[in-house]
């Protein structure tokens, strides 16, 4: 049962990591496994709440914290690289020294036996893991994270809020002869104060071309977004696809809109329908948001939501529609290039989170790209994103 | 290996198939959909576009020339979907990389130099916020992040905020600049913790020398009399494109690793309340003795 009301309010941290927990016990049960042996940081972060600082790739791999589930263990067991991070309700005989599995997968080896799920090895574990059945742990994670609890989505729109609240000082910045880093830093600086934990991804205010033939080449065609940002002067005209991401208890935000660059900033007519058609497919898709419903359902509905001759209303390299959690970009995937018989496997059932972000180009005129989040109720959805479309609208 | 400018995203990255090298050409091949941020000498053609479905990635990848059931491939990661789907003989070469990135070229210790001014000016922020009173946690971190920001940094490597016990904060700033990462740690108001760890950690700094072994860094660290940090402080870890090895700590951990000239070490300790960390290069044999890339003051604003 999920209800609107029930994603508004301060999460129950501990309730949520017992309920994880719960949902990961039942999967290793269903999949007959004997244990989860996790190492991404994400999945490792789903399973026991341990907090881990964000830091960079680079630094991740190597302080790196595992976690062991074993079947019918009432807890995890946790090797953890931030002592400080580990939950209280932890037994102290479930909380172990770091394992370094960059350098020395020996230690590892010896902890699991049995039929277990594995999320990834790293080279040395590649060499040195045998003996095991081991099978990929997307099979577990994919299906215990697709759907979320109250707390999760209570997370999610925390995650989202913080973001939104920094963009409205961050915003007005975006203005000719503004460094894009100095967004950035407004930004950051701004989620942090608020009480963010942590940035999950470098921000991008990628400046759009009019053409996608004057942006970066691409081995598909269509237009190259996001790139790694580059720090620019931003100049009058410029139009900005902004997409940021920040953390809060170990969920993504996911903050998508476009930006204007200008005294004041004022769209031409044109961009003023690349917004209105925007809106039109998106309001099509949460018509059809319900249990029941299948992401075939929903890009059928974006597609019919334009008039003939448009193409597709997303980035050939993505999705219509993307999940978010404790990744940025989460199952359920939907418009993907697996395919439609793919998107009409997908069931949508409460819980699960959509953020819906379709693009809408005229080559020549540039192009919208927004992305608005909901959460799938038991009678529809409930809106996690609340950001305005200036100055589009 | 690439030299790509990739998009900077915190935390693990799940493993996926980024880069091919063919070892009889040379030629490398990239995961990547665009041009942007590839350098010149990747042709168009050597680029293969992202796929959500792992057969049709796992293909893209088989199309590469040398990529055959028959190939020794060596990957660095892997994961139990990619193993079942791609072709030939797959072996650790996890080894093979770190081998390649110990020692640090000229152009490298400049970046990772230059990222640790930017840490430093990160932290200059942090400790001039710290006159006033009563700032929360996300307050410090932010000051930090904005300023390396104004610098045109906009990733830093860790929060800048390790702990704070009462009035005492430990500041561990770093930043990935140009793919490479500096930084150091320092703590305000640790009072007279601070000269302790100065002369502990000066011991190891010194001992950084070509030969040295991990267990000649830790005996430096202990022969003053300091306790060993826990096993999740390494004494001393690589740096470069993040955190490399050698990882030198308690248990032994690195014990037989042997410096030689090149090497770039992050060496950090605590001694009561103080953790402080710093970069140092490792030179040649010499009077000289290795190179601190770290230079804030320990004194004057840090007490």
């Amino acid at each position: 049962m999920l209800r609107a009301d029930d994603t508004i309010g301060p999460p129950d941290l501990a309730r949520m990591r017992r309920e994880r927990y719960g949902r990961l016990q039942d999967q290793l049960a269903a999949q007959g496994l004997d244990a989860l042996l996790l190492l991404g940081g994400s999945n490792v972060e789903y399973a026991t709440g341990a907090r881990v600082p964000a830091c960079d790739a680079g630094r991740a791999a190597m302080f790196r914290t595992v976690a062991l589930v074993r079947a019918n263990d009432p807890f995890p067991h946790l090797f953890a690289a931030y002592p400080e991070g580990v939950p209280e309700e932890l037994p102290a005989d479930h909380v172990h020294p770091p394992l370094w599995p960059e350098i020395d997968a020996g230690p590892i080896g010896k902890l699991i036996r049995g039929r277990v799920g594995l999320d990834e090895y790293t080279g040395a574990m590649w060499a040195a893991v045998s003996g095991v059945e081991v099978v990929d742990a997307s099979t577990v994670m994919g299906r215990v994270k697709i759907t979320k609890t109250v707390d999760e989505l209570r997370c999610i729109r925390m995650a989202q809020h913080l973001n939104e609240l920094a963009m409205t000082d961050v915003q007005p910045m975006a203005r000719p002869g503004v460094r894009s880093a100095e967004l950035t830093g407004r930004l950051l600086r701004r989620v942090l104060e608020l009480g963010a934990t942590g940035n999950a991804i470098d921000p991008i205010w990628q400046v759009m071309p009019a053409r996608i033939g004057e942006g970066p080449w691409t081995v598909h065609g269509d237009v190259a977004f996001p790139t790694a940002p580059r720090d620019r002067i931003l100049r009058d005209g410029d139009i900005i696809w902004v997409d940021t991401g920040v953390l809060y208890n170990g969920y993504a935000s996911d903050f998508g809109r476009t930006w204007l660059v200008g005294l004041p900033p004022k769209p031409t007519s044109r961009q003023a329908d690349q917004f209105a058609r925007w809106r039109a497919v998106v309001d099509a898709v949460l018509a059809v948001v319900k249990p029941g419903a299948t992401g075939g359902d929903l890009t059928r509905a974006a597609i019919a939501a334009l008039p003939g001759g448009h193409r597709k209303p997303w980035l050939d390299h993505f999705y219509l529609i993307h999940g978010v959690g404790t990744d940025s970009a989460e199952m359920p995937l939907i418009g993907t290039d697996i395919g439609p018989a793919f998107d009409d496997s997908i069931v949508l059932a409460p819980g699960m989170v959509l953020v819906i972000e379709p693009v809408i180009w005229d080559d020549g005129d540039g192009g919208y790209r927004s992305e608005d989040i909901v959460a799938v109720t038991d009678d529809g959805w409930v809106a996690l994103s609340d950001y305005s479309y200036e100055p589009f609208a | 290996m690439t030299g790509t400018r990739g998009l900077w995203t915190a935390g693990t990255r799940p493993f996926g198939p980024g880069a091919v090298v063919e070892r009889a050409s040379g030629d490398v091949h990239l995961l990547s959909v665009w041009d942007e941020g590839v350098p010149a000498d990747i042709p168009h053609s050597h680029l293969y576009g992202l796929s959500w479905n792992p057969a049709t990635l796992a293909a893209r990848v088989a199309a590469v020339p040398g990529v055959t059931p028959e190939a020794v491939i060596g990957v660095d990661a892997m994961s139990p979907l990619w193993a079942s789907l791609l072709p030939g003989r797959l072996v650790d070469a996890s080894g093979l990389m770190w081998a390649a990135r110990r020692i640090k070229s000229d152009e490298e210790v400049v970046r990772i130099r230059e990222a640790c001014a930017i840490a430093e000016a990160g932290l200059s922020a942090v400790v001039e916020r710290t006159r006033r009173p009563g700032l929360s946690r996300g307050e410090l971190m932010g000051a930090f992040d904005e300023r390396i920001a104004a610098l045109g940094v906009t990733t830093p490597s860790r929060d800048v905020v390790r702990a704070e016990v009462g009035d005492v904060v430990q500041l561990d700033a770093g930043v990935v600049r140009d793919g490479y990462e500096g930084g150091l740690g320092r703590t305000l108001g640790a009072h007279g913790d601070g000269s302790r760890w100065q002369v502990a950690m000066s011991r190891v700094v010194d001992a950084c020398r070509p030969r040295a072994t991990g267990a000649d860094l830790v005996a430096a660290w202990t022969s003053m009399g300091e306790a060993l940090p826990p096993p999740s402080l390494p004494l001393a870890h690589g740096l470069g494109r993040g955190v490399e090895p050698p990882v030198i700590g308690a248990s032994g951990l690195g014990g037989g690793e042997v410096l030689e000239p090149g090497i770039v070490l992050a060496v950090q300790g605590q001694v009561g309340s103080y953790f402080g960390r710093e970069t140092v290069l490792i030179g040649p044999d010499g009077p000289d003795g290795p190179e601190l890339l770290t230079r804030f003051p320990h004194s004057g604003v840090i007490s």
